[in-house]
């Protein structure tokens, strides 16, 4: 039993909005696999819980003509992985997805959860760092479009205001060649939290060289972070094995690992290193690349 | 061999149908009118006193029954240890704790109407500590002048020192000596059910029958009367079926507090533990310190062999001391040597309660020691399972230190072949695979030996009561406990075998100590081979009446007559010649001479017969981060005859993937500036997943061990033995290091790697 | 509290939920569906999977509130008079249970599988099943029940 003041289920987007006007100290509850279990860890008593559940404007994947793809906050990870139009444009959302928790949680923990949690450590996260996806936030006073890269403040803190709510993600249209790749390190292979997530994403002109490049990582700071360094170093180049090894020395420029009693700074430096150079590596050649 | 109709073959097991439907019953589903829920009030503090209780504010919320502290409890001083009478380690432990020594001790507890309002009243006890210092290492809690965590202790929980043949000597004359450290981590059950119990007073005596989920009832009823200061009599246990134990469930967790609850609120209270207080305040394996030196000549002849056991506790003795017996029985088991040391120091501190775990102290000693003898072999550049070969016990020889039985049968010879063969070990040794990158390739085995009880060390009663029905079906009353190992199955099929009647003819009762005999319980992997002896002489004596009878029906000499699934036979040919249900039948119906059929024995085994097995590992490293795949993982074993083949498989198999966890992943952590546990729940306790196993061959070698009832051995712990030191040594292999802990997360790879590299004069 | 209405294996069931109550209580408690294990309350074990509409969900991290309009399946809704489905036999057969309290909520992500993939391979049952954890690790054993069960399923279909 859940220490829940009110389990409100508003049945439009409009009655969710006006409830969270009148409560701005309510938890929107999505999938509830990071709230519910942050309320027995914390303790949190008398929480005032709005369900999402019956919003459909909040749900389904689909690639608009400008070849933008708008993710509904509520998708699934299960839907994010099984969905032909994220496979298309960013394949590395599959692997996050799939990567996430165990199938169990996978079927209700939601996208849009996952990113208002601001869990430094969220699966979606890097990924949609290094698309430079654009959260559209709605509240009762009018639409918010909030780049990612810019919506999180601190551990488990982000700028989503107390009377918004996610609408939807969206992914910018893909140029012609690209390609990417989310590498997640962490003990085990299932029900398991990163030690640090990677994701690289790419776009390369005819000739091989990187027109545009992306690498971001999660748990690697406070919040999910992107490594422009490494990035600017690797733009316009076609890049060599040495130039990855330096890309991924220069990702740790970028960061700032902490010790804790999952891992170590300096083991943390050292994937940071590795997964860097491994998943740009990775994510250039799906784009065609040739090393 | 004889051939069997029952034992020996796989038969489903007899519990299988209720728990794929939901049908079981566990202790946690069960409800009775007017239950309350009690919950566990658990020091904050790794080491303080309790100055001031108040629990006004708590008794005043409504909805709570009772809140307990110390005074208003029996004051008996008592060991957790789950083992048989006499008590074998230190009477350390109270219900509830005024000087508390871990984050957990139990201070309080309350009963109330929902486990919400118990807890809410949890918060509402004010207690007063004096934070005392607090010592999380033997290091810490044996310098000096630190504080006595039991009065008079000195911090020692136990001590041993033994020597045989002359040691320092063949250290001198050895061509080489080989010294190394080790450490092994605190692990613990991770039971999935978590410990949980039903206790119900009659109101017309003060009875109390107690529904536990625990391996030994028997023992849990003598410990529990003894701690409420009770007559035995005054408890009735019952086990219910157990969400596994794993040695967990050994001894009372508790049980005493449920059972003063439900005294002092006289109606039926349940006592169910969160996941958290699981993994944070029950039970651990020992994490171990580990010195050990070994003299060895060129030609691989080991001279002496010397171990520094340093065992760490926790806050109270439980098994204690027990746990360094059991790796000192098997220190010259496998690699006999003339010249040997055994040291143990089993050191109380601040953390949680260690006691028995599947295993018992061997998973720990087998890493520790087979990773010394790789570093062995390494130093004299001997092939390491040539130097194991050379110096392992043979059939026939003579055990001449540790406890002395005979061995009956030994099938390590064999083990060794079959994973040698399987794993492809002299291929890959000659050419091993070429590096991949940054992935390297290595090889590692590990042996192990494990006894089938505890005796000669304790008590090592199983009794088992045989009914034979008016139909010839048989109902088994038994002390010996079903914990998910398959005990009741493999008993079933025991007395079935013996009584020559199909399996499913036998119903099996067990763990209710109103009805059924007195037995040790579920662990030193002792119930086949102990209280399975008691369960085939008691279905002969049923036997031989029936024979009386059925040679009277059919008018032929007992002696010429036998019994076959349900038939009397002919003995010398076979023939089908009557039907044991109407031999049953007239047993009991007879006019005049109609008698019942039971009959109950009583076992004490007289040896202890010995398990072995070899697993091999192949595994890739990744150097870039430490991580590392188990390409392939052989573990091959000899526990006698098998009972029932597929059961035993699943323990081969279970035990191998337990091990893997406790070689690769599983660690408590523990926060040295608070003494708290870090990580309290599934996701970072990390037992395997689904995702996580490693590629499997298992494979037994069957041998007939003379002293069992049908040629078994001990099999439940084992296969949690090997494993892990396989792969560490293979991980070691691959790298060319030695790393001296477990488990070998990638991390601690890695740094192991980055250190030999600044050795090295490397990058 | 909310009113609702579930089908539970098949029958419906109307009552009352609090607010803060799990689906894992509701069943337990007020349905007597014991089947469904309480291991950890927050998603971690998966002992306590039901199928919600046919997918296996951790009934202790699901309110029951939202359980409304929904079709629920437990562990005691997969035998129909008490005749076991082909998974729960193959689970015996394969020797895929040990201490059982794990099965239940293997049994049910095994059971969704084998609806949307009735070929599943070694694999893929793997991926599956991640969620379930088994301290006993009968993990090989219930690979091959799973393997097993869709063979039976797929010679029952094809006749």
């Amino acid at each position: 039993m859940y220490s829940v003041s009110e389990l409100y289920i508003p049945q439009t987007l409009g009655e969710a909005l006006a409830y969270l006007s009148e409560h701005p100290d309510t938890r929107p509850l999505a999938g509830g696999t990071d709230v519910l279990v942050q309320m027995r860890a914390k303790r949190l008593e008398d929480v005032r819980l709005m369900s999402l559940e019956k919003l459909p404007e909040l749900t389904g994947i689909r690639c608009r003509e400008d070849g933008v793809v708008e993710i509904g906050a509520l998708t699934t990870f299960t839907q994010l992985a099984a969905s032909e139009t994220v496979a298309q444009r960013a394949p590395m959302l599959r692997t996050a997805a799939l990567a996430m928790g165990g199938p169990q949680i996978q079927n209700r923990a939601t996208i849009g959860g996952n990113v208002c949690n601001g869990a430094t450590s969220a699966d979606s996260a890097p990924g949609l760092f290094a698309l430079d996806a654009v959260l559209v936030l709605q509240s009762a006073a009018g639409e918010r479009r909030v780049p990612i890269t810019e919506f999180y403040s601190g551990p488990g803190r982000v700028k989503r205001d107390p009377k918004e709510l996610l609408l939807h993600i969206e992914l910018p249209a893909a140029a012609p060649r690209h390609g990417d790749c989310y590498l997640k390190f962490s003990t085990r292979k299932a029900m398991d939290l990163a030690l640090i997530g990677c994701a690289a994403a790419c776009e390369i002109g005819e000739d091989g060289a990187v027109s545009k490049a992306a690498i971001a990582l999660g748990v690697a700071a406070p919040t999910p972070i992107r490594a422009s360094e490494a990035e600017a170093f690797l733009t316009g180049r076609k890049p060599g094995l040495e130039d990855l090894e330096e890309a991924g020395r220069l990702a740790l420029q970028s960061a700032s690992p902490r010790s804790s009693w999952r891992a170590s700074k300096e083991y943390r430096e050292q994937l940071i290193r590795t997964l860097a150079k491994r998943a740009f590596r990775a994510a250039y050649e799906s784009a065609g690349g040739v090393l | 061999m004889t051939q069997h109709s029952v034992v020996g073959v796989s038969a489903p097991r007899i519990d299988a149908y209720d728990k794929v439907t939901g049908r079981a019953v566990y202790v946690g589903d069960m409800k009775f009118p007017h239950m309350l829920q009690g919950k566990v009030l658990r020091s904050p503090y790794a080491h303080a006193l309790v100055k001031r209780i108040d629990t006004s504010k708590a008794l005043a919320l409504p909805g709570v029954r009772c809140v307990l502290t110390s005074k208003d409890v029996p004051d008996i001083p008592f060991t957790l240890c789950g083992h048989p009478l006499p008590f074998d380690t230190p009477l350390d432990a109270r219900i509830f704790a005024t000087h508390v020594r871990y984050v957990g001790d139990p201070v309080a507890a309350v009963a109330a109407e929902t486990r919400e309002i118990a807890e809410k009243a949890l918060g509402l006890i004010e207690v007063e500590y004096e934070e005392l210092p607090f010592y999380l290492t033997p290091q810490e809690a044996l310098a000096e002048g630190a504080m006595e965590i039991h009065e008079g202790s000195g911090n020692l929980c136990g001590e041993t020192d033994l020597a045989f043949g002359d040691v320092d000597q063949a250290l001198k004359d050895a061509d080489y000596v080989v010294e190394d450290e080790y450490d092994s981590p605190i692990v613990t059950h991770a039971q999935i059910e978590p410990h949980v119990s039903i206790v119900i007073p009659d109101p017309k005596d003060g009875r109390l029958t107690v529904y536990a989920s625990t391996q030994c009832p028997s023992i849990m009823r003598e410990r529990l009367a003894y701690i409420l200061g009770l007559d035995r009599r005054k408890i009735h246990l019952i086990k219910m079926t157990v969400g596994g134990g794993f040695g967990g469930k050994q001894e009372p967790v508790y049980e005493q507090i449920n059972c003063v609850l439900a005294q002092a609120c006289g109606c039926p209270v349940m006592l169910e533990l969160t996941r958290e207080e699981n993994l944070a305040c029950t039970r651990t394996r020992h994490t171990t310190h580990y010195k050990i030196r070994t003299g060895v000549n060129k030609d691989g002849t080991i001279v002496a062999r010397e171990i520094d056991i340093e065992q760490n506790t926790g806050a109270y003795a439980s098994h204690g001391h027990n746990v360094f017996f059991n790796q000192f029985g098997q220190f010259d088991s496998l690699y006999p040597c003339p010249n040997m040391r055994v040291r143990g120091r089993t050191v109380y501190t601040n953390i949680l309660i260690a006691a028995a775990m599947r295993g018992y102290g061997i998973p720990q000693y087998c890493i520790a020691n087979e990773s010394h003898l790789d570093h062995v072999a390494q130093v004299i550049g001997m092939d390491p399972l040539t130097l194991r070969q050379k110096n392992l016990y043979q059939l026939g020889q003579e055990r001449k230190y540790a406890p002395p039985h005979s061995v009956g049968s030994c099938g390590l010879p064999q083990v060794i072949e079959e994973g040698r063969r399987r794993i492809g070990y002299d291929e890959f040794r000659k050419a091993p695979p070429q590096d991949e990158g940054p992935i390297k390739y290595g090889i590692g085995v590990a042996l192990s030996s494990y006894n089938s009880c505890v005796y000669s060390h304790s008590v090592e009663l199983s009794a088992a009561r045989i009914l034979v029905q008016d139909d010839a079906s048989a109902t088994l009353f038994l002390g010996c406990t079903e914990i998910g190992q398959g005990a009741d199955t493999a008993m079933a099929q025991i007395a079935a075998e013996t009584l020559g009647i199909p399996l499913d003819w036998v119903t099996v009762k067990e763990g209710d100590t109103d009805l059924c005999p007195f037995d040790a319980g579920a662990y030193a992997s002792r119930q086949t081979y102990v209280t399975g002896n008691a369960v085939k002489q008691a279905a002969l004596k049923c036997k031989a009446q029936m024979l009386d009878r059925a040679a009277k029906l059919l008018e032929r000499p007992a002696a010429e007559l036998d019994t076959r699934l349900g038939k009397v036979i002919d003995k010398a040919t076979g023939e089908e010649i009557g039907d044991l249900r109407k031999v049953a039948e007239d047993m009991v119906y007879h006019l005049t001479e109609g008698n019942t059929c039971c009959h109950e024995v009583g076992y004490i085994p007289t040896t202890n017969a010995l398990n072995y097995a070899a697993t091999f590992a192949i595994v890739g490293v990744d150097t870039e981060t430490g991580q590392y795949e188990v390409k392939k993982l052989v573990t091959c074993m000899d526990c006698g005859t098998l009972i029932n083949p597929q059961a035993a498989m699943g323990q081969l198999t279970g035990g191998t993937i337990m091990c893997f966890g406790f070689g690769t992943m599983e660690q408590i952590l523990i926060d040295p500036k608070t003494g708290r546990v870090h990580n309290d729940t599934l996701l970072d306790y990390k037992i395997p997943t689904f995702a996580d196993l490693p590629p499997i061959d298992a494979h037994f070698i069957e041998t007939v061990e003379p002293s069992s009832a049908y040629g078994n051995k001990s099999l439940g712990e084992p296969p949690n033995v090997t494993p892990a030191a396989a792969i560490h040594n293979a991980v070691c292999n691959a790298l060319g290091i030695q790393i001296p802990s477990n488990p070998l997360t990638p991390e601690r790879v890695y740094l192991a790697i980055a250190e030999n590299k600044k050795k090295q004069g490397g990058v | 509290m909310h009113t609702i209405q579930m089908t539970v294996n098949g029958s419906l069931w109307t009552g009352q939920v609090e607010d803060g109550e799990t689906l894992l209580e509701t069943l337990r408690t007020r349905l007597g569906l014991t089947g469904t294990k309480r291991g950890c309350e927050v998603g971690e074990c998966g002992a306590c999977t039901v199928l919600i509409d046919g997918v296996p969900t951790t009934s202790c991290l699901y309110l029951a509130t939202l359980a409304d309009g929904k079709s629920i399946t437990t562990i005691e809704g997969l035998s129909v008079d008490g005749k076991l489905s082909p998974l729960q036999q193959a689970f015996i057969d394969a020797g895929a249970v040990q201490c059982g309290f794990c099965t239940p909520g293997m049994i049910l992500s095994a059971h969704a599988l084998l609806q949307r993939d009735p070929h599943p391979t070694k694999e893929t049952i793997k991926t599956a099943l991640s969620g379930n954890m088994c301290r006993c690790a009968t993990y090989e054993q219930v690979t091959e029940a799973v393997q097993r069960a869709a063979e039976v399923i797929a010679a029952h279909v094809g006749t």
